[in-house]
């Protein structure tokens, strides 16, 4: 399926840019630390760890949607007929979707007022509207990502969430 | 309605929405954001969903959950941890049920790397079953102590659960981190003390492993030693005052990166798996403390804290028995709720009520902890007995949760020593705390 295919490799890129976020955080404070060691800390790079901090976790949201990584409670799952399990998974998916609808049309506001008021960190000023922005292009990718899992649901192509395939890495 | 009416039908509604399998996260999301627009407004609630997904997300103190997941997720790509089981198994495994208690010193050692109860049990029972298996361990035995010593992992620093009590709680970081070292090791010693035990009264469950001479347990000893280093310099550094929990995080997973290379034991695409696997798993308990984030204020906002608070106070004759009433709650919730979500959901509720008897922060959060590694391999949903039986598939569900049984009960008896004697947990924050302090004064005194 082509759309799949295309929301994996949105999925696969977001994931990627997370994954340089981690390493740029690492990076910030072992720099810091060596630097201290000989009298020359990095000067606000509390400010550029928490920036890294917030690439991190909207970068790898879309990962764990995507791999059924969030916590859900099955207990109950072998009690339910299928038909019942499928309607259960299409609410789920549906309420998901939703809630990231409102997480990214959020911060898409939030962005706006950030760049009015020309937010930004405490010591080096870095704006935060970008990153507002990275939390909305995230939150589309995971909304994206559980429409299609919906239409997948409907037709009756959707996977279990265990048996979900690992978009490449 | 009443704001407490509408607080109790958001937690029924919680509660429906978990049962019909969505997400936590998500369940706790839409609870707290329909329950504050009813409170307050559908505005207000829908700001705080940008504002506090954005000020979790950017907190300076939580970047530790993904280094120190790094840290363990490098150690494991890079095999240090099976060279942690070996040195174990070369200097116990020649006892009766030697090799299981091989697995749970392994596993106190992997917890000292690792933040995550979950990696520590995949980690170590991918190492230790199949040679206990070779050995002819019982199933029963090799898993549940598995299962069990992946536990460990969350109690002994660092840990996400304690990482996760003082964000919530605004308790220290550092100082939960000491705190949670002696009730760890202690632990440690009271799994092996169950697998000896256990062994004792069914010798056929744990036949001695090889004898191994000096030289094999030199050289599983010096194999191990790049893990002793990280654990020395990362955790030790917390300890010492050298490194804030922050730093000690990229010390330790820098460390472990390095050594991985050094000793040509990590590939860049193994690092690259690690970094993905780290962001992964941060991105899964980042998610559940927004939407923790996002529920508490209404939960506050409906006066149910204060509610149960009474009720609590109505039916129980004094502190301690109100706290073993919350703890036996716990043990219940633990039966159906994953942990780390199992204290996010309860925490605003219960926590001011017990800080109100006046039992000691950090001494609560060890206890939770300790609850929470319950939960892990509580019957039916224990995640940590899943992870087992993902490694160990032909051995059946029920086996497995018969296996941890004696484990569980161990903690059990942790927990009861730890209310009688508080000080195990307490007595190292504020030691090494009033020392760091002092040493503080005199540089301030020396300028």
């Amino acid at each position: 399926m082509v759309a799949r295919q295309g929301v994996d490799l949105l999925v696969t890129l977001s994931a990627w840019v997370g994954g340089l976020g981690l390493a740029a955080g690492l990076g910030v404070v072992l720099y810091d630390v060596i630097a201290r060691a000989f009298g020359h800390p990095l000067s606000g790079s509390p400010d550029i760890v928490q920036m890294c901090f917030v690439v991190i976790v909207f970068g790898c949201v879309p990962l764990c949607e995507r791999t059924a990584g969030n916590v859900r409670l099955d207990l109950l799952e072998t009690l339910f007929p299928p038909a019942l399990n499928r309607v259960f998974d299409l609410i789920a998916t549906a309420l998901g979707a939703a809630l990231f609808v409102l997480i990214g049309w959020k911060c898409w506001e939030a962005a706006q007022i950030s760049r009015m008021l020309n937010l930004g960190t405490n010591v080096l000023r870095i704006p935060k509207a970008p990153f507002q922005i990275a939390i909305t292009l995230a939150s589309g990718i995971v909304a994206l990502s559980m429409v299609l899992h919906l239409i997948e649901i409907a037709l009756g192509r959707a996977q279990s969430p265990a048996a979900q395939q690992e978009p490449a890495t | 309605m009443t704001p407490a009416m509408i607080g109790g039908l958001g937690i029924l509604a919680l509660f429906v929405l978990m049962a019909i399998r969505v997400p936590i996260a998500f369940a706790m999301l839409a609870v707290g954001l329909a329950g504050t627009a009813a409170l307050n407004g559908l505005n207000p609630a829908l700001s705080m969903l940008a504002t506090e997904s954005f000020t979790v997300a950017t907190s300076y103190e939580l970047i530790v959950v993904p280094l120190f997941i790094l840290m363990g997720n490098v150690a494991t790509q890079a095999g240090m941890s099976s060279s942690l089981y070996d040195a174990a198994y070369a200097w116990i495994g020649r006892l009766r049920g030697g090799l299981a208690s091989a697995t749970i010193v392994g596993c106190a050692g992997f917890a000292a790397l690792s933040g995550s109860s979950i990696a520590s049990a995949l980690t170590m029972g991918k190492v230790s079953i199949g040679e206990m298996d070779r050995f002819g361990y019982s199933p029963r035995l090799s898993t549940g102590v598995v299962a069990a010593g992946g536990t460990l992992g969350i109690l002994i620093p660092p840990s996400t659960g304690f990482v996760l009590y003082a964000i919530l709680t605004q308790q220290s970081i550092g100082r939960l981190f000491l705190a949670g070292v002696v009730p760890g090791i202690l632990l440690a010693l009271l799994f092996v003390g169950t697998v000896t035990l256990l062994c004792t009264i069914f010798p056929s469950w744990g036949p001695r492993g090889p004898r191994t001479n000096w030289t094999e347990k030199a050289r599983a000893t010096l194999g191990a030693l790049p893990i002793l280093a990280i654990i020395l310099v990362s955790i030790g550094g917390i300890y010492t005052g050298i490194f804030s929990p922050i730093e000690s995080s990229a010390v330790g997973a820098g460390l472990a990166i390095v050594l991985g290379f050094a000793l040509r034991r990590l590939t860049l695409a193994g690092l690259w798996r690690a970094i993905l696997g780290s962001g992964r798993t941060t991105a899964t308990v980042m998610l559940i403390l927004i939407s923790a984030y996002i529920l508490n204020p209404f939960i506050s906002l409906t006066g149910v804290p204060h509610v149960v608070g009474e009720w609590l106070a109505g039916v129980t004759a004094g502190p301690i028995t109100t706290l073993v009433l919350i703890l036996l709650c716990y043990l219940v919730l633990g039966c159906f709720l994953e942990g780390l979500s199992m204290i996010v959901l309860t925490m605003p509720i219960l926590y001011p009520i017990v800080i109100g008897l006046g039992f000691d922060p950090i001494w609560y959060g060890v206890i939770i902890v300790i609850v929470l590694e319950m939960a892990m391999i509580s019957p039916p949903v224990g995640v940590n007995v899943f992870i087992v039986r993902s490694i160990a598939p032909r051995v059946p569900l029920a086996e497995i949760f018969l296996g941890v049984l004696p484990f569980w009960v161990a903690m059990i008896l942790l927990v009861g020593i730890l209310i009688l004697f508080p000080a195990l947990a307490t007595y190292l924050p504020d030691r090494m705390m009033q020392w760091g302090f002092k040493c503080c004064l005199r540089k301030h005194r020396s300028f």
